[in-house]
């Protein structure tokens, strides 16, 4: 990747994270808002004006790193070692599909409970990770579900969810 | 000070074969339970309180402590070997035990966290028996003042992170603070909770530490074949034998937090992991490898194990001694006493003093037993970084996610686990320290809480509360040069190198 575009995105990447713990922050100071006793803001109103104040200086922090590495004669070899240790951290297609099925998984875990759900969910996953044995897809959700069911269910006597599709009939 | 006719009586009443083996069975289930994420030893102990009925009060009492004992060393298997910390008090362990992990030095890393969780644990034990009375008559003496500069304290470990920097360290430790405070106030207020019902108690601590540790490393375990290269050139065994002693070269470190570990698990309501962090925090500012931790350092696991289990002796000091459980296990191992038709308090240690330290020693016996049963146990957890990423991710998942969901039986906990799985990985793609935003969630709730109670307890003295009340005081100077000893060391080390 051209050295400016990934500092770019990099930098870009950085700004949201600090732009999204503000944007909570504000959202939780305005539900404060509303709290009449100022005991129970002691703590929390100082914090949050601190966050507010490191904005922007973050904001500097971030724009001064990106400026100083943009304009930085660093070889081209250090560069993609950077690049290299950053690839495991990005939003790449498994990573994507692997946030996506196991969001899926609880969604359709509260509709068709945990024992359909999970039988489906695991061979799914392991395949979007690269199992390729059909044995492997078959039998290691088999085995891990049911383990997981003993020793929910029966051993320790926590009901796993029965989904409210299903609810009753198990 | 011990009254040595009870302490004979109480072990000449503990030398069965029956107490043996319950503590035996007792350490296996608390570390297999405490090993799984979600689950803890408190379950153990509560699974097996009804057990306890029908058996005698010595027994029942070695049952569920060696539960207890085994729980609280249980959490470090996952927190080395996956980044999942099983409990809460395993946080700490994460930060070096993960990287040794990476290093592939799982074995050497879980030999450490045996080792010193049993002489940690031991030294807790010495420590209970000798000064079981005074010790837990100073920890009532801690107010509401006290305990919110011991929170504070712990979270000047945020300064000293060095991943992503002062600022974003501490920009991430407030924004943990905020995501602890969620939830109903002491006052009745509702705060940050946007009417959601299932706010009403807060965040829940196990699903967010489950996310933000275990979820979010999976998600950065995807592109990789296995967790960790694991090391060829010793067998396991003996990479872990090898742990297990080399705790013994940092006989200071052990000790400090040993210390730590028993005073902080005698105050109500601090417990292990507040005595992990602050333990593991002060091995850093003292260490001479400062640099190493957080990169795998033998320092950092020791003292975070050290501590955790050391604090057992002090949580059973304040429940033996004046009745107050600090802790979910303590108040179960309470309510094991009462069931033996025993009032708790002052008087117990009086009317049942033989078997109150027949269960002392045999606390003793199962830390020693603990290495043997949490070394096997660990043996076989080594195993899991052989599994390639590609079965090992789904299987911790839906792991992590039950563990999730049966901590409250609620499916909510489990969609809390991917969010916070979620939000880790972005915080940590972005060099954000996720450690930062965990002790914020950990300490935050606390010194919210304790200010709070100071305010109410002091009114418009609270400020010179803080300065008035000695063991405050204390606590003020002790966390002020906590803090700037260090630095001025440290700037004294880089001028007398530059001198030279």
């Amino acid at each position: 990747m051209n050295k400016f575009r990934f500092l770019f995105t990099q930098f870009s990447h950085r700004i949201i994270m600090a732009t999204l713990i503000l944007l909570f922050t504000l959202v939780y100071l305005y539900d404060i808002g509303s709290l009449k006793d100022s005991q129970d803001k002691l703590l929390v109103s100082p914090v949050i004006w601190i966050i507010i104040i490191l904005y922007p200086i973050i904001l500097f922090q971030e724009w001064r790193e990106f400026k100083d590495k943009s304009y930085s004669k660093q070889s081209e070899e250090d560069f993609a070692e950077e690049e290299d240790s950053e690839e495991s951290a990005k939003l790449t297609k498994k990573v994507f599909f692997f946030m996506v099925s196991t969001f899926a998984y609880l969604i359709l875990t509260n509709y068709f409970g945990f024992l359909i759900v999970t039988v489906l969910y695991l061979p799914l996953l392991m395949w979007i990770l690269g199992t390729k044995s059909k044995l492997t897809l078959i039998f290691v959700p088999i085995i891990t579900t049911i383990a997981l069911f003993i020793l929910f269910d029966i051993v320790l006597e926590i009901p796993l969810p029965q989904g409210l599709f299903l609810e009753g009939m198990m | 000070m011990v009254e040595w006719q009870s302490l004979v009586d109480g072990i000449a009443e503990f030398m069965t074969l029956f107490n043996f083996i319950l503590i035996i069975l007792g350490l296996t289930l608390g570390v297999v339970l405490g090993a799984i994420p979600g689950l803890t030893g408190s379950l153990g102990i509560a699974l097996m309180l009804p057990v306890t009925f029908t058996m005698d009060p010595l027994p029942a009492l070695v049952f569920l402590i060696a539960i207890y004992t085994g729980g609280l060393f249980g959490g470090a298997i996952t927190a080395v070997l996956i980044n999942t910390p099983g409990s809460p008090a395993a946080v700490a362990t994460t930060l070096d035990g993960y990287p040794m992990t990476k290093q592939g030095d799982s074995g050497r890393a879980l030999g450490l966290a045996v080792g010193s969780s049993a002489i940690g644990g031991l030294i807790g034990a010495v420590i209970l028996l000798i000064i079981i009375q005074p010790l837990a008559t100073v920890a009532l003496k801690f107010g509401p003042t006290e305990m919110f500069i011991v929170a504070v304290f712990g979270l000047t470990i945020i300064s000293s992170i060095q991943e992503g920097g002062f600022i974003k360290s501490i920009f991430a430790g407030l924004f943990g603070v905020l995501i602890g405070t969620i939830g109903m106030t002491d006052t009745g207020a509702m705060r940050g909770t946007f009417d959601s019902v299932y706010l009403l108690d807060g965040i829940p601590m196990i699903p967010a530490l489950i996310g933000l540790f275990a979820i979010s490393e999976l998600f950065f375990l995807a592109e990789k074949k296995f967790i960790a290269e694991q090391s060829k050139k010793q067998k396991y065994s003996t990479q872990l034998i090898k742990g297990v002693k080399e705790i013994f070269t940092y006989p200071f470190n052990i000790l400090r937090s040993s210390i730590i570990g028993v005073f902080v698990g005698a105050l109500p309501a601090a417990g292990s992991t507040i005595a992990s962090l602050l333990s593991y925090n002060e091995a850093k500012r003292f260490s001479k490898n400062k640099s190493k931790f957080g990169k795998g350092s033998e320092e950092g696991v020791i003292a975070a194990e050290t501590a955790n289990n050391s604090s057992e002796g002090g949580a059973l000091a304040t429940m033996l001694v004046l009745g107050i459980p600090g802790s979910a296990s303590t108040a179960m191992l309470l309510g094991a006493i009462i069931m033996q038709g025993w009032v708790p308090g002052p008087r117990l240690f009086v009317d049942q003093s033989a078997v109150i330290y027949g269960a002392i020693f045999s606390m003793i016996i199962g830390l020693i037993l603990l290495i043997i049963v949490g070394g096997i146990v660990s043996l076989g957890a080594g195993r899991i970084i052989t599994i390639p990423t590609r079965i090992l991710i789904p299987i911790i998942v839906v792991f992590a996610l039950v563990g999730a969901f049966s901590t409250r039986n609620m499916l909510m906990d489990a969609f809390l686990v991917f969010l916070f799985g979620v939000i880790g990985w972005y915080l940590r793609r972005n060099k954000y320290p996720v450690i930062a935003v965990v002790l914020g969630l950990i300490l935050g709730p606390i010194a919210d809480g304790e200010l709070l109670k100071s305010v109410q307890l002091h009114g418009s003295d609270t400020f010179s509360a803080f300065f008035t009340r000695p063991l405050s005081l204390i606590l003020i100077i002790i966390t002020f040069f906590g803090v700037l000893v260090p630095i001025i060391l440290e700037r004294l080390k880089k001028k007398t190198k530059k001198n030279y």
